[in-house]
């Protein structure tokens, strides 16, 4: 009977298969090791560049960075002059690197502590009044035309237009402050800087419940009798207006 | 000797123009320079107390204004310099006797419009107050876009601004990157004539650190950019207005000092007037009595 036909010959192949696998795996990874320790400065700022690209993106959290023993990168004006003969292996190497990149960052790196966060400076005006100018404060909730959202130290920066709503204002200490806002707009910048500009904004305890639900039913009833595209228009955001006063004193 | 022809010689009449001044022009003069004095004091003092409420109001406008432009310094907005078509808004009043208010603002407008001409690039302009109309239309006149008038007699409000920004959006000028000239108050007795630009739709959403911001479309964007030109707008008009009345309240403050200074001169003359006249009279007397013995 030939050998290979047994059972036991067919296992014993399996698992010399397997190890085979798994030493080819490992060659595969001390190789790349290898390759990488060898690969020149410039792809290592190449793949810190990639990294930084990638994290901006916010695809990956983890933030790599270059193993300990090698030299740091040169700096971009001064790059390491490479000859024509290297050409080819950097090439290969580029090639596995892409491949292999990304388990290395896996392998090596770790998630930033979040104690070094940015403080939010929070401006908050209206033409007549201010009401916080550059104070740093946890987390404010503002009503967008896209939703309403609420924005966080470290929050991407983002341009976004007000609709009639309630900002809420959530300070260090805990406290909340709610004003109600008509319209304007809010611009999150890089630096974690938060511009709220709004065209006219009350602190909600100035504001009526009563009148606002008689300005609301009024302007219900002026519907039926715009006539014209821009009365419409005013009457339907009167309206709005309204309801989201009513809705907020509620 | 010498053939004069006989001209006509027309002999000056020196020893009648420097005639001294009767007692009667020196009281007119006296009169109308008190007058005068009185209406620049209460000048002064209406300025003066328009100037308070305009510092009071700037306060939270200029957190405004400065939060609308944060977005253009932080993102380091540039047009590229191919873009053609540009806006100068300048920004100033109707009324006069400010000092260089006016003067100021045209003067940098000038500067501007012959910078960009010889650049050649087509520049339109804004003249927010009546003043710079003045000052602008007979050398500058195809260039002048929109004329406000009206400005300045009454705290300017953010529906004013609005409504400069709705016209000039309507005028159908579709620009690509513009400033706006006006005087930022720096104190009391100083201003700067200052520059701060503005952007189109598209220019902002071509740049190039627009990416980092995420989650803008269009519609937002145009939204948020004219929201941003009515806010530095109306930056503009309230730094403008303090800068104004506090440099009428300077001007009127001078002038009430000059308009002193003239009364207390006018005075010693009357006085040494109505002396000379009096010893006239005496000597006239005495001599006439003399020639009599």
């Amino acid at each position: 009977m030939p050998p290979y036909t047994s059972t036991k010959y067919r296992m014993q192949v399996c698992v010399c298969a397997r190890e085979c696998v798994a030493v080819w795996i490992s060659a595969y990874l001390i190789v790349m090791d290898v390759i990488h320790k060898r690969a020149s400065s410039k792809e290592r700022e190449k793949i810190a560049q990639r990294a930084d690209e990638r994290k901006s993106n916010a695809e990956c959290v983890y933030e790599w960075k270059p193993p300990p023993d090698t030299p740091t990168p040169l700096h971009p004006a001064r790059k390491a002059p490479c000859d024509v003969g290297d050409s080819n292996k950097m090439m290969a190497a580029r090639f596995l690197l892409r491949r292999a990149a990304p388990a290395l960052r896996q392998v090596r790196c770790y998630a930033e502590a979040a104690s070094g966060a940015p403080q939010m400076s929070f401006t908050f005006a209206s033409p007549n009044e201010v009401f916080f100018k550059g104070v740093s404060v946890k987390q404010v909730d503002v009503p967008t035309l896209t939703g309403a959202f609420g924005i966080l130290p470290a929050h991407v920066p983002t341009l976004q237009v007000l609709r009639p709503g309630v900002v809420t204002v959530f300070s260090d200490d805990g406290t909340s402050a709610k004003y109600f806002v008509s319209s304007g707009s809010i611009t999150v910048n890089a630096d974690s800087s938060v511009q709220l500009l709004a065209e006219e904004a009350v602190p909600l305890e100035n504001l009526d419940l009563a009148t606002a639900k008689a300005n609301l039913e009024k302007a219900q009833s002026e519907m039926g009798s715009a006539s014209d595209e821009a009365s419409r228009a005013e009457v339907q955001i009167s309206i709005e207006a309204n309801e989201a006063i009513v809705k907020a004193l509620e | 000797m010498f053939c004069r022809a006989s001209a006509v010689v027309f002999l000056p009449q020196c020893g009648q123009v420097r005639n001294m001044a009767t007692l009667k022009d020196i009281t007119i003069r006296l009169k109308s320079v008190k007058n005068i004095q009185k209406i620049t004091k209460s000048m002064k003092m209406v300025a003066a107390a328009k100037y308070a409420r305009a510092e009071r109001a700037l306060k939270p406008a200029r957190v405004y204004g400065t939060g609308a432009l944060s977005l253009y310094e932080k993102a380091d907005i540039k047009a590229t310099d191919d873009k053609n078509k540009h806006l100068l808004i300048g920004v100033s009043s109707d009324r006069g006797l400010c000092g260089a208010i006016h003067s100021s603002v045209a003067k940098a407008m000038k500067n501007e419009i012959a910078k960009l001409s010889g650049a050649g690039k087509e520049v339109m302009v804004v003249n927010v107050g009546d003043k710079l109309r003045g000052l602008l239309y007979r050398t500058h006149g195809k260039h002048i876009l929109m004329n406000c008038k009206e400005v300045g007699r009454k705290p300017p409000t953010f529906t004013d601004a609005s409504a400069i920004a709705i016209e000039l959006l309507d005028s159908g000028y579709e620009f690509d990157q513009g400033s706006i000239i006006y005087n930022r108050f720096r104190s009391v007795i100083s201003y700067k004539t200052d520059e701060k630009p503005l952007f189109s739709v598209d220019t902002v959403a071509n740049s190039e650190n627009m990416g980092i911001y995420d989650d803008i479309d269009a519609d937002v964007l145009r939204n948020y950019q004219e929201f941003a030109l009515v806010n530095i707008i109306y930056f503009g008009l309230k730094e403008s207005t303090t800068s104004e009345q506090s440099a009428r309240m300077t001007a009127m403050d001078s002038a009430s000092k000059n308009a002193s200074e003239m009364i207390d001169k006018l005075t010693l003359t009357f006085n040494r007037t109505r002396q000379a006249v009096i010893t006239k009279e005496l000597i006239e007397i005495i001599s006439g009595a003399a020639a009599l013995e």
